[in-house]
């Protein structure tokens, strides 16, 4: 029997951890894919009726739990994901929109699922086990789920092939396709150019991109073509990666077409940038992701009531 | 397969209450101002209960904008929204009788046939007339029980002029009153009087109309009424100015050219029936000193006349030799008034100052001018002839569209006062009369008093019970006064002017309903009646009967050429 207690914390304090991706940690960089030339490359422009697709995904910490058995006391949470696609067709729409629940327990203890009643619905949290019993390993492992789903999201978006360009939020960890499939990296975290090349990026006009360059091309299954790219200018007193975006593309389009596809990206998406009045991470959060996530969180339901539900769950089986 | 009607969901962003309440509506449907929905909850303990109601506002946004300007980037493909519509409803029924609000996520779905009728009251309603037709083109019945007097009398029409289509209304409704079948035995009996106060709308209230076009005919089929003329109307016209005293009597001019009787008093009618008074009933005249000199030389004057031995429509008085002296026209006996009156003698006029007497003999002098031919004097051939006869036809329609202000007053005024002083007097509100008066304001000002608002007021307040029902028209109804208008049990809005239709006397339609009162079109009205607890907009058909003379559908007879039609 597998005790679960709770952590009468809200989950946005404290105990929940910031990390959320697994580290880029690759420092194969290669730089000579379009050849030696290193300068800004002016974007191409996309017809009108170019179809952007953009996949995102949120997730949410409903609750942070202990789970108990024989003495054994790891780490656990109940959370909730949910993965979308916004069109960028006129009118804009989203959809579909798929929403999982997770009740994820650390140090290889297996949970079995557990249903919630909350207003008049039914939530299913399906049980999964991992074996790390750090704090942060739970709130990880939903990341991953969440990961999962936009990447299942984005392969059947891409066999579809409605779409003229798939944007991907982050970094194409999990998915990896043999076309117009972009990662989509909104928050530069490190820099993987040398300085010498590096300053480029301040010198980038909004719908330039800088010539592509390889990551991991050595580590097989890992490898892409990356670019930055400005979406629009910053003011005078921002910082100058303001603006800048980094992309990402698997090696398998071959680097002719990835250069072709980067010149296309860098040519559709400023459009879509968000003014500063509109989002707080404007511009990188691009209008139709900024909306979807607003959506997508909407679809996880009332987060109160929801951690309500769980608790009143978890009060009748300590009481059972 | 049952139709599907349904339209949306009672929505759970605002709260639902058992009076109001919102529905979001589905993509693939709509609601309209005046649409009328139910919803069927289900209430723990009790059961399905059904709550009907009107939608009185609707409205649309997009969710998850934030800005105004967000609707350019939706437009430009850039920013997701969501397109929301929704309606806001007012309960009108609740059934069973659980004041409840409806649970938000119930279906939502259209009134039709047996629901809509329950939502409306029609289904408790005894007596159904036809009163129009609601948006969604189904029929709206008034309850003719709060016509006749039954439970209620009385109509007040109110709204600007030419765009409110008062008097058409008035006209429709009478004409459902009459062909419906709403009266059942009484339908021989029931009369109706109309003043035909503006134009020659009236006058042609017999003849088909040769613009009714087969979608009018099909609107008229949908509220179970023929689209026919009026039958049995009688056309009344003043008596023509200016025709000496031994003219033949003829009517004055219109369009129409036959079958109107010329009509008119006689002196002897004056001083009998004591018509004096309604030739003072000026807004100005609203002074109570020369309307109780007008009560006294009445009094004095039926007193002092003979009946003529040879001429039934004139009247002789003594003279100081000890004979009788003739007075022959209306002329004369103005002079034989502004006479005794001058002479100050008690008898006529009381303790009067002498500023009312001369203020009483001028305005005797302007009645003369503007009114006297309607008073016909010695050589009046059969006066019975022209003497108004109300009960010969269904409806009596009185035209006074061409006389003076003063003289209007006068026709109306001893019409009706004739026609109450009968129907008190047989004590029975068996047969019933309407009575259809346009400018009711003029007649029964909100200030002031005069004999003809004491007789309106008298019919408002009394009527019900003696069986005259008002059907009165005016552009404002502020400006009637406020008892008949609080008399009145069923209240028609049409076109109002923006500054009219904020005041209190439209207490009765809600903020919205104000708005579309603005906004109403010819053809549209606002219906509040006791049984609905909202004003109901209407539409009603095209008249069927010709409202003027280039209208009126030629018939064999009046078709000079129609011999020659190629058979």
């Amino acid at each position: 029997m597998l005790n679960l207690r709770i952590d009468p914390w809200d989950p946005g304090y404290g105990s929940s951890v910031e990390t959320e991706e697994p580290v880029e940690t690759t420092t194969d960089v290669r730089l000579d894919i379009e050849g030696d030339r290193w300068g800004p490359i002016p974007g191409t422009r996309v017809p009108d009726d170019f179809c952007c697709a953009f996949i995102d995904g949120i997730r949410r910490v409903e609750c942070r739990l202990f789970a108990e058995r024989r003495g054994m006391d790891v780490p656990a949470l109940a959370g909730a994901w949910a993965t979308g696609v916004a069109w960028g067709t006129r009118p804009p729409r989203i959809e579909p929109v798929q929403v999982g629940r997770e009740l994820i327990v650390g140090g290889g203890l297996d949970p079995e699922d557990i249903t919630v009643e909350a207003g008049g619905l039914t939530l299913h949290y399906t049980g999964s086990s991992i074996t790390d019993t750090s704090t942060t390993a739970p709130v990880m492992h939903l990341q991953y789920k969440m990961r999962e789903a936009e990447a299942r999201l984005a392969a059947s978006l891409f066999a579809e092939s409605r779409a003229d360009l798939i944007v991907l939020d982050g970094p194409l960890h999990y998915v990896a396709a043999n076309g117009p499939m972009v990662g989509f990296i909104k928050r530069q975290s490190r820099v993987y150019l040398p300085p010498d090349r590096g300053t480029l990026l301040q010198t980038l006009a909004p719908g330039e991109r800088t010539p592509l360059f390889g990551l991991g091309l050595s580590e097989h299954g890992r490898e892409r073509f990356s670019w930055y790219m400005r979406l629009a200018r910053g003011r005078d007193i921002d910082g100058f990666m303001t603006g800048i975006v980094r992309c990402e593309v698997s090696a398998q389009v071959g680097a002719e077409a990835a250069a072709a596809l980067a010149s296309r990206v860098a040519g559709a998406l400023p459009r879509y940038a968000s003014e500063r009045w509109h989002d707080p991470r404007a511009p990188q959060n691009l209008y139709p992701v900024g909306q979807l996530e607003a959506l997508l969180r909407h679809r996880l339901g009332d987060h109160k009531l929801v951690r309500r539900a769980i608790e009143r769950r978890l009060w009748r089986m300590s009481h059972a | 397969m049952p139709e599907n009607h349904a339209v949306g969901r009672v929505l759970g962003t605002e709260e639902s209450t058992p009076l109001e309440w919102w529905v979001a509506v589905s993509s693939d449907a709509y609601l309209q101002l005046g649409d009328v929905v139910h919803v069927t909850s289900e209430v723990p303990g009790v059961g399905p209960v059904r709550v009907s109601g009107i939608v009185d506002q609707v409205t649309a946004a997009h969710e998850g904008a934030t800005y105004d300007s967000d609707v350019f980037l939706a437009d430009e493909g850039l920013l997701p929204v969501q397109l929301s519509r929704a309606a806001h409803v007012s309960t009108t029924r609740i059934e069973p009788e659980y004041w409840v609000p409806p649970t938000p996520g119930c279906e939502v779905e259209r009134a039709r046939g047996a629901e809509r009728d329950q939502a409306l009251y029609f289904d408790g309603m005894e007596r159904l007339l036809p009163a129009g037709q609601t948006r969604d083109g189904g029929p709206f019945y008034a309850d003719y029980e709060f016509l006749d007097g039954t439970r209620g009398a009385h109509v007040s029409i109110s709204g600007v002029s030419g765009v409110a289509t008062k008097t058409s209304f008035a006209s429709f409704l009478l004409y459902s009153v009459f062909r419906s079948g709403v009266l059942g035995v009484a339908a021989p009996n029931t009369k109706a009087i109309v003043f035909n106060v503006k134009g020659e709308d009236l006058l042609f209230l017999d003849k088909p109309n040769s613009r009714l076009k087969p979608e009018d005919r099909e609107r008229y089929a949908a509220l179970g009424l023929p689209a026919d003329p009026f039958d049995s109307v009688g056309f009344w016209s003043p008596v023509r100015r200016g025709l000496a005293p031994a003219d033949p009597v003829v009517a004055e001019s219109t369009s129409r050219q036959a079958g109107i009787t010329p009509y008119f008093w006689t002196v002897r009618d004056v001083v009998r029936e004591k018509l004096l008074r309604y030739m003072f009933v000026d807004a100005h005249d609203g002074n109570s000193q020369i309307s109780d000199l007008a009560a006294r030389v009445e009094v004095a004057l039926d007193r002092a006349c003979e009946d003529h031995p040879s001429d039934p429509a004139i009247v002789e008085v003594g003279t100081a030799s000890g004979g009788m002296q003739a007075i022959r026209s209306f002329t004369e006996l103005c002079k034989f008034i502004t006479a005794e009156l001058e002479s100050g003698q008690t008898a006529w006029t009381g303790n009067m100052a002498p500023g009312t007497i001369s203020a009483f003999i001028r305005r005797l002098g302007s009645a003369e001018f503007h009114l006297g031919h309607l008073i016909r004097g010695a050589g009046t051939t059969h006066p019975e002839r022209h003497r108004i006869a109300w009960q010969e036809n269904q409806v009596t329609v009185i035209d006074i569209h061409r006389l003076h202000d003063r003289a209007q007053r006068f026709v109306v005024g001893s019409t009706i006062a004739k026609l109450y002083e009968q129907k008190e007097r047989s004590g029975t509100n068996d047969p019933r009369v309407y009575i259809v008066l346009d400018e009711l304001n003029k007649y029964a000002p909100r200030d002031g008093w005069s004999p003809i608002k004491e007789v309106l007021l008298d019919i408002a307040e009394r009527g019900r019970s003696l069986g005259i029902l008002l059907i009165g028209c005016q552009q404002t109804s502020s400006e009637v006064e406020q008892r008949i208008i609080a008399n009145s049990a069923i209240r028609v809005v049409g076109r109002l002017d923006a500054a009219e239709a904020g005041r209190s006397e439209y207490g009765f339609l809600n903020e919205t309903l104000r708005k579309r009162a603005v906004l109403l079109k010819p053809g549209y009205m606002l219906v509040q009646q006791p049984t609905i607890p909202l004003a109901i907009e209407v539409s009603f058909p095209f008249p069927s009967w010709a409202t003027r003379a280039a209208e009126v559908a030629a018939t064999p007879s009046d078709d000079a050429f129609a011999r020659f039609a190629v058979r």
